[in-house]
């Protein structure tokens, strides 16, 4: 009776610390976003959810933010399997084993700053290729911070989620126990290109998928890379949220927490769609 | 042998790039004069590292700032995922639970603080040192119990059993058995929250509305201001903690 009690308050208090913030945090938005609360309080309306719906930059940022954050998924998965496929031994033993770590000890925000210095117009890249001769002035290097495709955010976002990928796959790695399976697969008389393809990337796939998928929404709602990285305009979702609230037209807080509540509908709806419980998340 | 020779040229390109920033950050810390095109800075002093210890940027006090709350925050974060998570690994919805901890992360860190920004605002938390440890652990705590979660298996349960028929009550089952046997994981995971709170930019900014200056706001109020060299030197302090960590990996291996 005591020990339920206790296991009662302990889980009350864990959803007090998870679920409330959160539950609480979205029926604050949603009234704020209706006039009913905030700093012009108009009466029930819904003239901000109208105005908000009909604007364009929503569905831009949107978009923007899930191309790029599948751009880099795609990228680094890919990455993190050829390095592992080609380099397993290199990165299982000695100090190539750290080596993975070394990125993931870089902050958003120092990674951020770190490609501002390295890709911009007069960075270390270009000044590099003024040495090889390939430019004559900073201008003509092609400038790879707040650029029209968000090369910076994608390059930086990838250099950080390769290593973290590879270290996930060096785990699955081993626990899916590959390296006997291609073993067997190699007696049977399967080549490199049929272990990687029909073994090696379907295992790793089946057992990282709910992982990647959390991965893709952690990239979509990313802040400091493309607040450093990105352009003014199209911005990602999560840049144009604080934004709109950080303007100084009390007009534009209701619509920032309309954006901020499609934006959770939105990767709620991913989640339903691609449920992880369906794999090992849960 | 060709082969050999370019998989360790590709290698130590991908090892180059990965090193990149723990060469690059001390050099621009101590570079006074690095103008386009040098490669290497042209001047080279320790002028901005005797700011740091002069505090006349405010350096040292943002060292202090972040440590006290990743510290605190790492604490109570541990202390609580550590007893809360044996309560939800052996509860009959414990799936639900687990999942529940997720959704933290499901949000935008930045995106959470809009949300909540009122909330800290009406009780008069936004902009303080004591909001930013709310916040923070709020953040953090579930990453915790997800930790814990599954180190309560079925060996941890025996062990409990034992103690337990051989007379120990909830007190000593904590301080003699569970805690002493789990001083590692502790210890890894107290690690992990410090780092998550070291780390932390967009809530941190966004709640702390500046005022609460963190290295990771230093770094970005210094990009503001154009000062790459004291950007730099922050950055620096921020790769400190997590370097130890992997020195003390290597060293225990």
């Amino acid at each position: 009776m005591r020990k339920s009690f206790i296991q009662f308050t302990g889980i009350g208090l864990f959803l007090s610390l998870v679920l409330l913030p959160i539950l609480a945090g979205i029926l604050y938005a949603f009234v704020n976003s209706v006039g009913m609360a905030g700093g012009i309080q108009t009466g029930f309306t819904g003239e901000y959810w109208l105005k908000a719906l009909q604007n364009k930059e929503l569905y831009i940022s949107l978009g923007y933010s899930f191309v790029l954050a599948l751009s880099t998924l795609f990228l680094s998965v890919s990455l993190a399997n050829l390095l592992v496929w080609f380099f397993l031994r290199n990165l299982t033993q000695g100090l190539g084993a750290y080596l993975p770590y070394f990125p993931l000890a870089v902050p958003g925000i120092v990674a951020g700053f770190i490609s501002f210095q390295v890709l911009s117009g007069a960075g270390w890249l270009a000044r590099i290729a003024f040495h090889l001769g390939f430019i004559a002035s900073p201008d003509q290097f092609p400038s790879m911070v707040q650029d029209q495709y968000a090369v910076g955010i994608i390059f930086t976002h990838t250099i950080l989620a390769t290593p973290f990928f590879m270290l996930l796959l060096l785990n699955l790695h081993k626990s899916e126990r590959l390296a006997e399976l291609q073993s067997l697969a190699e007696t049977l008389g399967a080549n490199a290109r049929q272990r990687f393809w029909r073994i090696f990337v379907p295992v790793l796939w089946r057992s990282s998928r709910s992982v990647v998928l959390l991965y893709f929404i952690f990239l979509m709602g990313s802040y400091e890379i493309p607040l450093l990285l990105g352009r003014s305009s199209p911005r990602m979702i999560s840049v144009l949220i604080v934004e709109k609230l950080q303007r100084f037209d009390l007009n534009e807080i209701p619509i920032a927490y309309i954006y901020a509540l499609i934006y959770i509908a939105f990767v709620w709806s991913i989640l339903l769609i691609f449920n992880p419980r369906k794999s090992k998340l849960a | 042998m060709k082969t050999i020779s370019i998989k360790s040229f590709i290698f130590g390109l991908i090892a180059i790039v990965w090193v990149f920033p723990f060469l690059f950050l001390p050099m621009l810390s101590v570079a006074t004069e690095w103008s386009f095109p040098a490669v290497f800075p042209v001047e080279w002093s320790g002028t901005h590292w005797q700011s740091l210890f002069s505090n006349s940027r405010g350096l040292l006090e943002s060292v202090s700032v972040s440590l006290l709350l990743s510290l605190g925050v790492a604490s109570l974060a541990t202390a609580f995922g550590f007893v809360i998570s044996k309560m939800i690994a052996s509860h009959r919805y414990r799936g639900t639970w687990v999942l529940f901890g997720y959704f933290p992360y499901i949000l935008s860190p930045v995106i959470y603080a809009v949300c909540l920004q009122f909330y800290f605002v009406w009780l008069g938390l936004s902009g303080s040192i004591i909001g930013i440890l709310l916040g923070q652990f709020i953040l953090v705590f579930p990453y915790s119990v997800l930790f814990f979660v599954d180190y309560w298996n079925e060996r941890m349960q025996a062990y409990e059993q034992l103690v337990t028929t051989l007379g120990a009550n909830r007190w000593d089952k904590y301080t003699k058995i569970l805690l002493p046997m789990s001083r590692g994981m502790l210890g890894v995971c107290f690690y992990q929250c410090f780092l998550i709170s070291w780390f932390e930019f967009g809530f941190t900014n966004f709640i702390g509305v500046g005022k609460v200056q963190t290295l990771t706001i230093k770094v970005y109020q210094f990009v503001l201001e154009a000062n790459p060299y004291l950007a730099a030197l922050a950055s620096c302090l921020l790769l400190f903690p997590p370097i130890l960590l992997l020195w003390r990996k290597k060293k225990s291996e």
